[in-house]
């Protein structure tokens, strides 16, 4: 081969190549779905093939669809900041994508509501839970939700605060509660009528009013007034039956009262459950197969879809979907609500400075660890060369923009947030960065003046019985972040017993140890 | 040379095409899973049977426990049955074929079988736990199984009530404020308390009772302790989150956290707080509204003295008949204010004998064009 024939080879070679390259770094989806370890497809139902074929007997196509999410609890994005996870709202806006688009099957969406929990006591606290909560009504607003039924769950945030976001959100979203009234917030309704395609569809809920008691809200009684649910339902229910087709109840409650109420209202097609733990992939019927009840299970990780098909003897049909990787299309809308603006917002409204903090003893602060190392120089290079140390510049080299002021990755990501004199910001702490040696042995300013103080030091001193015994490290390697977390393994690559000798006295000093030097 | 360049430049133009195109191509479809196709059509078939029950049944297990179960698979079919660990619900559950240890796949010919292990950790799993894994397999009619586990995992050490907090939604800086929960061991009754610490000792104090019988009876449980939290006046004003933590002697929890939450208000409480308002555009302008509730529903005169320049503000009683004591705030942009962000503090006086001025952040952003 001659040099004049190579060159032009070796050319269209690197082309090819880098054809190559961006095409198999395209995302297409690769299949996904619960967690295991490696990339699987998501769990299929009994019987069928969930994700060798979605919709596998779904044969004409439906009239229409209808999609129902809910019980998010707060994850805007699949749980935690580790791969595999499921869940997510872009995931969700995806699936909504592809079924509208690629199958063009008409949907409306409803959502069973508890879009946060725990607003006063979660880990991100409460403005940046409040935060979250305007962000959820906003997606599903980008999703053009039908209905969100009114939750226990996010009352708790301020019956207030949360019927005041419900006023600021767009048509057609409406919040549904047949059992409590609101009068001076027209967007709370009793009932909502919308179409999936050519079916009529009537939707209601329910609030249990133990749930709403156990809601500690000064303004309750003055904004909110319920009433019975024996009282209101029936007439709700037969309103809808006069002119839709399918009559659809959401439960704001136990599971148990959800059965008691399919089983009491026949009239309804279809009732959506709460429930505490992964739902079950086909849906139960009751009333002689007349009646389903759907959960979707919690977090968000699943959405259920069912399918209307009045010409069939099977008139709805349901699938359980995994929202998995398979889901991770563009979504660019709901990519710029969540990644981009929400977590500006969280930027902006300085969550993380403004957070409120715990005590801590009087007279103790945090001191960061470079204060350890003079007297702890061994045990110091060996937390350094651990992922601790790094902790911090793993949210700044984070894809997702500004995860150093989202406060519930920074809980973990730095030292001593959640206290007084913890961190606060870069700018302000910076001497606090990673997850340093006072996350585990507390605020160590006490013993770095005054270091041969026994007291002080059996303060912060920390045994590995001890913190295997307290399940200390859960606090942040839970299954959110961190599902394969086994401490008997994990805790080796941290440990440090005996690192360093305190034998020099000028360590007692307080002085810089030798060794150090 | 000229040829060179130009090649150089195709090639770039033809990468940077290649890169934008494929965003727009679709994702996979979840119409069809190429690596799952469906069995053939005709001849022999390999046929799947789990003679035990699919769901491995337990009534209660402890927190960080490991357990496993075992089922059978067998090959009742003609042809060859290729089975494949597809997934399980969470990194909690192991599942593996014995036979063939650290592979995900098993064939398994006409009249064999194999077991299919499973592994599950209760971690800090507490209440109803269902786990399962999938299995794919080539048997036409029945495209995967599921198996898995179902029962309660309670913690060691339980809290009544059971919410993440103690909370004190809106309490008075001047009077002290009390909560209580329950704590105790269903497997450990005799479960000693060692220490109590809070993390403002000053102002949340934690007292450790012994339940009543009463109690007990109401728990089921023979002893256990009643932790009352008093949150002592002095308090600072507005939001709080402390925590007490308490110390066990018991094997497997030997620590106890109970988060204090809650919020600390003076005679004047504004909800909300702080007024957002994220969906005000300038074309069309926008409203929010304060309620100021004064405590012991006393009547107060309020002016404003201070308030962002873009914004009109009005405050008047909400109801004075059905609710004395109670004032709404109502902040209005008007239509064509210039977009932007409006972040600024209303400051009203009052005649209130505790309480001269009120402050009301205001954090507005105006969308969009003013016309």
């Amino acid at each position: 081969m001659t040099r004049s024939t190579t060159r032009p080879i070796a050319a269209l070679g690197l082309v090819a190549a880098l054809l190559a390259y961006v095409g198999c770094n395209h995302d297409s989806g690769s299949p996904g779905g619960p967690t295991g370890g490696s990339t699987k497809t998501a769990a299929k139902p009994s019987g069928s093939s969930e994700n060798a074929k979605l919709f596998a007997d779904w044969n004409p196509a439906p009239a229409g669809v209808l999609l129902i999410s809910g019980q998010q609890e707060g994850y805007l994005e699949p749980c935690g900041c580790t791969q595999g996870q499921l869940g997510g709202l872009l995931r969700r806006y995806d699936l909504i994508e592809r079924t509208t688009r690629d199958r063009k099957w008409p949907m409306a969406l409803i959502d069973l509501g508890s879009l946060i929990k725990d607003p006063l006591s979660s880990r991100a606290g409460f403005e940046q839970t409040k935060i979250k909560f305007s962000f959820a009504l906003q997606a599903l607003t980008l999703m053009k939700y039908d209905a969100v039924a009114l939750s226990a769950d996010d009352l708790k945030l301020s019956v207030f605060e949360v019927l005041g976001q419900f006023m600021n959100m767009a048509d057609p979203t409406k919040v549904v509660v047949a059992n409590v009234t609101a009068s001076e917030f027209p967007k709370v309704v009793p009932s909502v009528r919308t179409t999936s395609g050519k079916v009529k569809l009537g939707i209601t809920a329910v609030l249990d009013p133990e749930a709403l008691k156990a809601v500690p809200d000064q303004d309750k009684d003055a904004l909110l007034q319920i009433k019975p649910i024996a009282e209101t339902l029936p007439g709700v229910l037969a309103d809808l039956e006069k002119d839709t087709d399918v009559q659809i109840l959401m439960v704001q409650g136990p599971a148990e009262l959800a059965q008691s109420l399919a089983k009491d209202h026949p009239g309804f097609d279809i009732v959506v459950a709460t429930s505490q733990s992964d739902p079950a992939d086909e849906a139960e019927t009751v009333n002689g197969g007349k009646t389903m009840i759907v959960s979707v299970g919690k977090k968000g990780k699943y959405v259920g879809v069912v399918g209307f098909f009045p010409d069939s003897p099977q008139r709805l049909r349901y699938q359980r979907v995994t929202l998995g990787s398979r889901y991770d299309g563009p979504a660019k809308p709901m990519k710029e609500l969540i990644e981009d603006e929400f977590r500006e917002m969280l930027k902006n409204q300085q969550v993380v400075e403004k957070s409120v903090r715990k005590g801590v003893a009087p007279g103790v602060r945090f001191v960061g660890a470079d204060a350890c190392k003079k007297c702890h120089p061994k045990t110091y290079a060996k937390w350094a060369s651990t992922k601790h140390f790094a902790a911090f510049d793993s949210l700044l080299n984070d894809p997702k923009p500004n995860s150093q002021y989202d406060a519930e990755c920074v809980t973990c990501h730095t030292t001593g947030f959640e206290y007084n004199s913890g961190w606060k910001s870069a700018e302000l702490t910076p001497h606090l960065e990673g997850n340093q040696c006072e996350n585990c042995h507390g605020p160590s300013s006490k013993h770095v003046e005054q270091p041969d103080n026994a007291e002080f030091r059996k303060v912060i001193a920390m045994t590995v019985e001890e913190v295997e015994k307290s399940h200390f490290c859960i606090r942040c390697h839970d299954e959110d972040n961190s599902p394969k977390f086994d401490f008997a393994k994990d805790y080796r690559k941290i440990a440090h017993p005996d690192l360093d000798k305190y034998d020099d006295p000028e360590v007692h000093k307080g002085q810089p140890a030798k060794a150090a030097q | 040379m000229k040829r060179w360049i130009i090649l150089a430049v195709l090639v770039v133009v033809l990468s940077g095409v290649a890169t934008i195109g494929v965003q727009f191509l679709p994702g996979q479809s979840d119409i069809e899973d190429p690596k799952y196709p469906a069995g053939a059509a005709t001849g022999p078939q390999p046929k799947a049977v789990v003679a035990e029950d699919l769901t491995f049944k337990f009534d209660t297990k402890p927190q960080f426990d490991k357990f496993d179960h075992t089922w059978t698979i067998k090959n009742d079919g003609e042809a060859d049955l290729v089975l494949h660990l597809q997934s399980t619900t969470c990194m909690c559950t192991v599942a593996e074929f014995p036979k063939v240890g650290e592979s995900d796949s098993i064939t398994v010919k006409p009249g064999e079988s194999t077991p299919l292990h499973l592994t599950f950790e209760t971690k800090d799993f507490d209440g109803h736990y269902v786990k399962s894994a999938t299995i794919g397999t080539n048997d036409p009619k029945r495209a995967t199984i599921v198996v898995g586990t179902e029962g309660t995992v309670y913690p060691a050490i339980i809290i009544k009530p059971a919410e993440k907090a103690l909370v004190f939604a809106s309490i008075a800086n001047d009077v002290e404020s009390t909560d209580r929960v329950a704590i105790y061991s269903p497997d450990r009754p005799d479960m000693k308390i060692t220490k109590v610490t809070s993390s403002r000792p000053e102002l949340v104090v934690a007292e450790l009772v012994p339940l009543s019988a009463t109690d007990r009876l109401f728990l089921k449980t023979k002893s256990g302790w009643r932790i009352n939290v008093h949150v002592k006046p002095g308090m600072p004003l507005g939001r709080f989150h402390e925590s007490v933590v308490l110390k066990t002697d018991h094997p497997k929890q030997s620590e106890v956290r109970i988060e204090v939450v809650g919020k600390v208000d003076g005679p004047i409480a504004a909800r909300p707080e702080q007024l957002s308002m994220t969906s005000v555009t300038g074309k069309k302008g926008g409203q929010g509204d304060v309620t100021l509730t004064v405590r012991g529903k006393r009547e107060t005169t309020f002016k404003v003295v201070k308030a962002p320049g873009k914004l009109k503000v009005d405050i008047g009683p909400k109801d004075p008949a059905k609710l004395p004591g109670v004032y709404k705030l109502t902040v209005t942009v008007a239509p064509g204010t210039a977009p932007g962000q409006i972040e600024d503090d209303i400051i009203l006086a009052t005649d209130h004998p505790q309480a001269a001025t009120v402050k009301i952040p205001v954090n507005i952003f105006v969308n969009g064009p003013s016309s």
